[in-house]
């Protein structure tokens, strides 16, 4: 079975891609930049044996590209799931921020992959495939950073929700820290799972439907910040 | 242009004895590598195991590669295997093991990268027969900021080959590595420790041994007891009953290494502990096999010797003495520690054989490793060492003394003038900046 990956270069799409690799699947990977795609194709295919293919499509650009990714499909095994850890963030991401970085922040953690998760959805459900989707705790409130961010993650979340209420077997991830390049940066007051751990969760519970929390305590954090009263909330700063 | 998602981090050395906050990026894809201004001093850095402050300095961004880590060509015709710089050595050892291939060239730590062996030109477990860890690089390719990527070997851009290995990373920053594996003669490797009453008799064992693994351990506290040791062979076995070929370990870094806020080694200590391994030994069945990834990585599974030196830290220093000199360096070496009550703990020495390039330690002669817990004569200890090295003409190995003056250096690394000048004329700007770099004056 084929896997399409879409923002595989680095953090957690890689480590997705390598754990459904390691069970033999045949993965596409998606990213901006072949040469990151190109080299963990390579490693894939060295370490494990299977078929990958490099897909080079950049998110931001609008209409996306699908010629380079229907190839791929034609060479693969029918395709069984699409996963889309694809995301970025800003460090002027607050409210006001300007036009170009809004329409960034939209379209790479939003409209970009709904539109690529339409254009594969009949795909899959011909397949019996699985579409599996990645939030953020960021989305449990509005604040002053990552608003766009945040906002657009949220919009993803519902377009989850969409999914599966229209039959499609979805699944929808809420994540916490993640020890990766956009983490590594900041200065962040709880721990950071370890991308590869939560892959491995991910593979184990590819073929459930749902939304979950990985890890798991950060339900209760997420809860937590909901619940908080407003004239509290507003006093935070984080 | 990708956000260069910089932090400040405080890096050490492995021996616990230099320590400094600095600019730290860990790039994961190559526009990231690629995102700093081009006249940013920086330096690569991979494990961070090197004893030396060779992957960091003050002012200079440190460009941490263990996220480039893939496998990137094999050639099962050739053995021929071209990875990224940022992979482990137990990540090419657990693929290669299984498909009957090893890499002949390893250093004590599975986690050392391929990049910082490159860098350091590391040496194994028997540098005579295997050569240093340059012999088996077949191509590198560096990125510079202000000349891009790199492709260098023995045919292309030799010089700047022969500069990268063994170059500390003043040459750029590696991004890829192809080396040549070699067939897995066995299984397995049966490890002999004979018993030694002294450093001469290593001596003279190790230049006339023609094992596959060959090194010594000796007891290097002053007293009766200096030399007394153990003369590890090995030979590769068909057969290793009850030792399966798996490594099960907890990572030690710098950090973690001096968890202990003391030093537990001190003269008593470190006399009690050296009888006591010898007389497992004695005890010990005389020929032990085990697995390829336990005899080629000892520290792995046997962390408490470097943790129990502390956050104090250690002291260690390499050298490499012609064999000519050997026997004579070796009584000095015993009068200087026995004379000074020197805090040294253990002596180890290896047999070499190869030509001295770049700042890389090697040539033809004994290699004399030493360890030092720290104490109030600790530096006068290393320093009349450091008189020693001149006085024998001896090489120093600039990956594993933190503390080795440049002056020294000059008058001990034959390639040193020959590295600088060239370094100058490859990078004007001398971009690629460590402690190490500043210390040997090549800023």
């Amino acid at each position: 079975m084929t896997y399409l990956v879409v923002g595989a270069s680095s953090g957690l799409g890689r480590a997705l891609a390598e754990r459904f690799a390691s069970a033999g699947n045949e993965i596409i990977l998606v990213s901006r930049d072949r040469r990151d795609t190109e080299a963990l194709s390579a490693h894939l295919t060295i370490l494990h044996g299977v078929k990958v293919s490099p897909v080079t499509i950049d998110l931001a650009n609008r209409p996306l590209s699908y010629a380079e990714i229907d190839a791929a499909l034609q060479a693969h095994q029918p395709l069984k799931g699409v996963l889309l850890p694809a995301g970025a963030n800003d460090d002027d991401d607050a409210v006001g921020l300007n036009d170009d970085k809004l329409t960034y922040l939209t379209r790479v953690n939003y409209l970009a992959p709904c539109e690529l998760l339409n254009r594969y959805l009949p795909l899959l459900k011909d397949n019996d495939g699985v579409v599996i989707g990645f939030g953020s705790v960021a989305t449990a409130r509005g604040r002053t950073q990552n608003a766009a961010y945040a906002a657009a993650k949220s919009a993803l979340q519902a377009y989850f929700e969409s999914l599966a209420h229209s039959g499609t077997r979805c699944q929808f991830y809420i994540l916490g820290y993640l020890n990766t390049n956009l983490a590594f940066a900041q200065d962040l007051p709880f721990p950071m799972a370890a991308p590869d751990r939560i892959a491995n969760v991910v593979y184990k519970q590819r073929f459930a439907n749902g939304r979950r929390f990985l890890p798991r305590p950060w339900y209760m954090v997420y809860r937590i910040v909901q619940l908080l009263p407003w004239f509290i909330y507003k006093r935070l700063s984080f | 242009m990708t956000n260069a998602l910089l932090r400040q981090s405080r890096f050490t050395t492995f021996d616990g004895t230099l320590s400094l906050v600095t600019d730290h990026q860990r790039p994961d894809r190559y526009s990231h590598l690629e995102s700093l201004e081009d006249n940013r001093p920086r330096i690569a850095r991979g494990g961070g195991y090197a004893y030396s402050a060779s992957s960091f300095g003050a002012d200079s961004l440190v460009q941490e590669m263990t996220c480039f880590n893939r496998f990137l060509k094999f050639d099962p015709e050739t053995l021929v295997l071209t990875v990224e710089a940022g992979v482990r050595l137990i990540d090419i050892m657990t693929w290669a093991i299984p498909r009957h291939m090893h890499l002949p060239v390893l250093p004590g730590y599975p986690l050392v990268t391929v990049g910082g062996c490159v860098a350091a030109d590391v040496h194994g477990k028997n540098p005579f027969k295997d050569g240093t860890f340059a012999d088996w690089v077949k191509e590198i390719t560096l990125y510079h900021p202000q000349k891009g990527y790199q492709v260098c070997s023995a045919m292309k851009l030799p010089e700047l080959f022969g500069m990268t290995c063994g170059g500390f990373g003043m040459t750029g920053i590696i991004t890829e590595v192809t080396l040549q594996l070699a067939k897995l003669p066995a299984p397995a490797l049966a490890v002999t420790g004979a018993s030694l009453h002294s450093l001469q008799e290593a001596s003279r064992t190790l230049l006339a041994c023609e094992a596959d693994i060959a090194y010594s351990w000796h007891d290097a506290c002053p007293g009766p007891g200096f030399g007394k040791g153990i003369m590890y062979t090995g030979h590769w076995a068909q057969q290793h009953k009850g030792a399966a070929d798996s490594l099960s370990f907890k990572p030690m870094t710098s950090k973690s290494r001096a968890t202990l806020p003391f030093s537990v080694w001190n003269g008593i200590t470190a006399r009690l502990a050296n009888k006591a391994l010898l007389l497992q030994n004695d005890i010990a069945k005389a020929n032990r096999a085990t697995g390829i990834l336990k005899a080629s990585f000892p520290f792995a599974t046997n962390p408490y010797f470097h943790k129990l030196f502390g956050k104090r830290g250690l002291r260690e220093t390499q050298f490499l003495v012609s064999e000519a000199n050997i026997e004579r360096c070796l009584d000095g070496l015993k009068e200087l520690i026995n004379a000074t009550g020197a805090p040294t703990m253990m002596i180890s020495l290896k047999r070499f054989r190869g030509v001295q390039q770049s700042l890389s330690m090697t040539g033809t002669g004994i290699l004399v490793a030493l360890d030092c817990f720290r104490n109030a004569r600790t530096e006068s200890f290393m320093e009349a060492l450091d008189a020693q090295i001149l006085e024998f003409n001896a090489q120093p190995n600039l990956s594993k003394d933190s503390r080795l003056p440049g002056s020294i250096a000059r008058q001990t690394l034959p390639g040193l003038v020959e590295f600088e000048q060239t370094l100058y004329r490859y990078d004007k700007d001398r971009l690629m900046r460590s402690e190490l770099s500043e210390r040997l004056g090549l800023q």
